[in-house]
């Protein structure tokens, strides 16, 4: 090989080994969204949907324990009755899970409506949880069975 | 020109330097290689945990048992989910149960309550066969940090758990019929 050809082919061979270390240190600081680990997103919005589920959960016991509440204190009761027990004994419960969970949730918040065969609370506030990219919001309606 | 002996020197010295080339390029990739697999395990892991988390609000909406309720004269059938047997803890047999008798009495029956909620092997088995793992603990503390329960199918589930494998700890907290909070700590070991 002449000295030429061994110049070019020093330069080249130089020159991808620069262009490969280049690469592999600048890759995580390209411009664009951030960088995760494969799943890692998945599993952000999973534990975000957990704890979300932990919160409804509570609130599910803690409507169901309001009424129990409710038909202990009453003798004969009227469904008007029960509702408006009801009420009042979710309200103080509520006081719990608003300290458990950093909430700020009212009685004024909900709309129950009574059937023959449950009670319904819709909320129409929204409760959110918030993370690096997720901001997951869910409403802490309950259903129970009269 | 060179000779036949340069030559072959000459080529020697090209092979070296590109060994060299490729050897560098080859550890460059495997470090980097290297990095992103220890992140994606640690993410594989959290995946498993964060699954298994699932479960344990999946075990606590589950139902444990079918109950007869007594109820304005009638008898219906009620399904009994494992969060509210799990929030019997503080009621006492026959003290405190007051407008549980029917629930107590059933709990008495299936061997699930003496005076109080009772780690006995009818416990435990009705968790482990809804649950389907061969090792879990489960502790419950009162709003105050004071444990107040405390059931395993495992003596010393932190030291076996080194040495056999996966092992997670995932917690909540769920109401009592009394207005009292409890923390429930469950650690599993597969």
């Amino acid at each position: 090989m002449n000295r030429k050809g061994v110049a070019i082919l020093s330069l080249a061979a130089i020159g991808f080994l620069v262009a490969i270390v280049l690469f592999y240190s600048q890759v995580d600081k390209l411009p664009g969204n951030q960088k995760s680990y494969l799943g890692e997103a998945e599993v952000g919005l999973f534990n975000t949907y957990i704890a979300a589920e932990k919160e409804l959960l509570y609130i599910d016991l803690m409507a169901e324990y309001a009424l129990q509440d409710s038909y202990e204190q009453l003798e004969l009761y009227s469904s008007k009755e029960v509702l408006e027990k009801f009420q009042d004994n979710f309200q103080t419960r509520l006081f719990n899970f608003n300290e458990i969970y950093h909430r700020d949730l009212m009685l004024e918040d909900y709309q129950f409506t009574l059937d023959d065969k449950s009670i319904k609370g819709i909320s129409s506030k929204e409760l959110n949880i918030t993370s690096d990219n997720i901001d997951y919001k869910f409403k802490p309606n309950f259903r129970i069975s009269l | 020109m060179k000779t036949k002996k340069g030559q072959t020197e000459d080529i020697f010295a090209d092979l070296i330097i590109a060994l060299i080339f490729i050897v560098i390029t080859v550890i460059i990739i495997g470090v980097k290689s290297g990095e992103h697999e220890i992140g994606t395990s640690k993410i594989l892991a959290s995946e498993k945990n964060t699954l298994k988390n699932m479960d344990l609000l999946t075990l606590l909406r589950s139902p444990a048992m079918q109950v007869n309720q007594e109820k304005e004269g009638l008898s219906e059938v009620r399904n009994i989910d494992f969060a509210e047997l799990f929030s019997m803890v503080y009621l006492n047999y026959p003290t405190e149960q007051i407008g549980f008798e029917w629930l107590f009495n059933d709990f008495i029956d299936r061997g699930l309550v003496s005076d109080s909620l009772s780690c006995e092997s009818n416990f435990k088995d009705l968790i482990t066969e809804t649950l389907g793992y061969t090792s879990w603990s489960l502790r419950f503390y009162s709003f105050t940090g004071k444990q107040i329960f405390e059931c395993d199918n495992l003596d010393n589930l932190r030291k076996y758990a080194i040495a056999n494998g996966y092992y997670a700890k995932f917690n909540t907290t769920i109401p009592s019929p009394q207005g009292k909070d409890i923390f429930i700590e469950m650690e599993i070991v597969e």
